[in-house]
């Protein structure tokens, strides 16, 4: 069965949920939620796959750069208010790093150590990372010739970074099999809200590009 | 919630490195795409995989249902990095890029240490699930074997990866060496290419179909027992180029699935590339290739009889461009079904039900009775195809045949 134990929680996630709608769930099984026709509880269903959805969405497109030592980020502007369960995701894919994840007005910062999950909600991206950077220059100040070794490092890793963009734009390009007849053989497609919400760029292929990329 | 700045200074403390290529040394694009486009036509995914120790986190990690990175222009998938080793072949087989006869002028090698530090940065950001790794034979199979088995030994040694790894086994490749791969891997696979010796000869006239081929799945099925092999073994056919009839692909995927215990058979329909032989040749339609995976879906996932699958071929053993259970159903059904009284079994052969819904109705029967159309829509059945397999509320929906019958 796809309704998981924690139901409830991404209900409370999805962008059209409400105290009521919530109380309601509470007193519901998984099973109910599955097996249930009345249409109520058919459209509670139907929104916590919609979290579902999109968690494993972003999970697959957000795209994640590092920034100096120890801290990986990445444009994320999710419909529904998942963005621990994506950043706790990259979290526990790198043990020991930062993910930093979010748009202009929202971000989220975890980080797995040893003993759990570390995690920090700010107001943007930007200004999540500006602190990350004036953090960073500060331990420098202090720091002896360790910190001079890393701000090297730290410019040959945006040298690769370029170059891993490139790679990674020839290596796509090089798996395509054009659409026929202005149809996708394999159904398989990244709707245009995702393109946004992760911020994808390499991927908007010739059939999600718009007029206005070539202006 | 903490602050960002303790996250920072605990971040530190572990040693980062993204990697990628070596600073200074760039990757030759032409390389990078003469070796993808060697792998556009092989079929993998990253499911399956299940060896996560619960509690325990390293460097890069498996889902088991797999995970989509993006989808190319055609609707594919693209979840692991594909790539060739090498693209330099002896082998002629007619309908391959690589082919010796096919005049490509450039061979191109990947070092261990490249591909993996690649493999490394591609997944650090998050573009690909793990590698997918094949190749021309090269030098040789041993050789080449052993240069794509000692990148995958640097990306699990040196760089702790955690994540997926698909490994192609070279016809050809010694025991041992396929035991390293499988040791090493998720899912290791050996490509069939045609259903049979004779239809092999006519694709790839320098390969053995037993000793190439079909011994090296039997070296990953005995081995598999003593060596743990997280997504198991697979397999792909080339669809089409060689005149085979679907019925031809589904006996050889039987013998794969219950005697050489596969875990999956891959389809790819044939596509004449440009410098082989088979250039001239009509590219086979997509249609056939997702007709295939449907009948494989019907009988690993659905689990029919043998037999009944048998229903949807025609007389000369091909699939029609339609729903191959629609076909099976029209067969097995004489009268609708009550979705209150049938069985399991039944249900999951009506078209239009799935394993999920079929499991939501018997649930759901065992509280009250189901009555109308719309409460089998709630439970996720494709009610349209349905309807003229069942008999809800004691109405059966018109068909054509018991219009005029």
């Amino acid at each position: 069965m796809r309704t998981p134990e924690n139901f409830v929680e991404l209900l409370a996630r999805h962008k059209n949920s409400d105290r009521r709608l919530i109380e309601h769930a509470k007193r519901l099984t998984p099973l109910d939620i599955e097996t249930s026709t009345d249409p109520k509880v058919v459209r509670l269903r139907r929104m916590i796959y919609a979290v579902q959805g999109e968690i494993q969405r972003m999970r697959g497109f957000v795209r994640l750069s590092p920034l100096g030592r120890g801290v990986l980020w990445g444009p994320m502007s999710p419909e529904h208010e998942i963005g621990f369960y994506v950043a706790d995701f990259f979290a526990r894919r790198f043990p020991g790093t930062m993910i930093v994840l979010g748009d202009e007005r929202r971000s989220w910062a975890s980080l797995l150590t040893g003993s759990g999950y570390l995690r920090s909600r700010g107001v943007g991206v930007s200004t999540a990372l500006e602190e990350l950077g004036r953090l960073t220059d500060a331990e420098a100040k202090e720091g002896g010739e360790e910190e001079e070794e890393d701000r090297a490092e730290a410019g040959a890793e945006s040298e690769v970074e370029a170059g891993l963009a490139q790679l990674w734009e020839v290596y796509y390009q090089s798996q395509d099999q054009p659409p026929r007849d202005g149809r996708r053989t394999f159904g398989g497609r990244i709707s245009r809200r995702s393109l946004k919400s992760a911020g994808m760029e390499t991927e908007r292929g010739r059939a999600n590009r718009r007029l206005g990329d070539f202006i | 919630m903490t602050t960002l700045e303790k996250m920072a200074r605990l971040a530190a403390l572990s040693r980062f490195d993204s990697l990628g290529p070596f600073p200074g040394r760039k990757i030759d694009p032409a390389k990078v795409e003469v070796l993808g486009r060697g792998t556009k036509h092989d079929i993998c995914s990253s499911t399956s995989a299940k060896r996560r120790e619960e509690g325990i986190y390293r460097f890069g990690d498996v889902l088991r249902g797999g995970l989509c990175h993006s989808f190319t222009g055609s609707g594919r998938c693209v979840s692991l990095f594909k790539t060739l080793y090498t693209n330099a072949c002896p082998h002629d087989c007619r309908y391959c890029v690589n082919a010796k006869s096919s005049g490509s002028s450039r061979t191109f090698s990947y070092s261990p240490e490249e591909l993996a530090r690649t493999t490394v940065a591609l997944y650090r950001t998050n573009r690909i699930e793990g590698l997918f790794l094949s190749s021309g034979i090269g030098e040789g199979e041993e050789e080449t074997m052993e240069e794509m088995i000692e990148t995958v030994r640097l990306l699990r040694g040196s760089y702790g990866f955690g994540g997926y790894v698909h490994l192609k086994i070279l016809p050809g490749s010694s025991r041992e060496l396929v035991r390293e791969a499988m040791e090493l891997s998720d899912r290791v696979s050996v490509n069939l290419e045609a259903p049979s010796e004779s239809r092999l000869s006519e694709l790839c006239p320098s390969k053995d179909y037993q000793r190439d081929i079909l011994a090296r799945q039997r070296y990953v099925r005995d081995l598999s027992r003593e060596v743990d092999l997280p997504a198991g073994q697979t397999t792909q056919m080339v669809v089409g180029a060689a005149g085979e009839t679907d019925r031809e692909i589904f006996d050889r995927l039987l013998f794969e699935y219950d005697v050489l215990e596969l875990k999956r058979v891959y389809f790819s329909a044939f596509r004449p590339v440009a410098g082989t032989a088979f250039e001239g040749r009509d590219k086979e339609q997509s249609w056939r290739e997702h007709r295939l995976y449907q009948v494989d879906w019907l009988r690993r996932v659905y689990r029919l009889e043998d037999e009944e699958i048998t229903a949807a071929f025609d007389e000369d053993g091909f699939l029609q461009n339609g729903d191959p259970k629609v076909a099976i159903a029209r067969e097995l059904f004489d009268s609708p079904i009550d979705p209150n009284s049938a069985s399991f079994g039944e249900l999951i052969r009506v078209p239009g039900i799935g394993p999920r819904s079929a499991r939501r109705i018997a649930l759901l029967r065992k509280k009250r009775r189901i009555e109308r159309m719309r409460d089998l829509a709630a439970l996720g059945v494709a009610t349209r195809r349905a309807g003229p397999f069942l008999k809800v509320g004691g109405k059966c929906a018109t068909t054509l045949d018991r219009w005029m019958g």
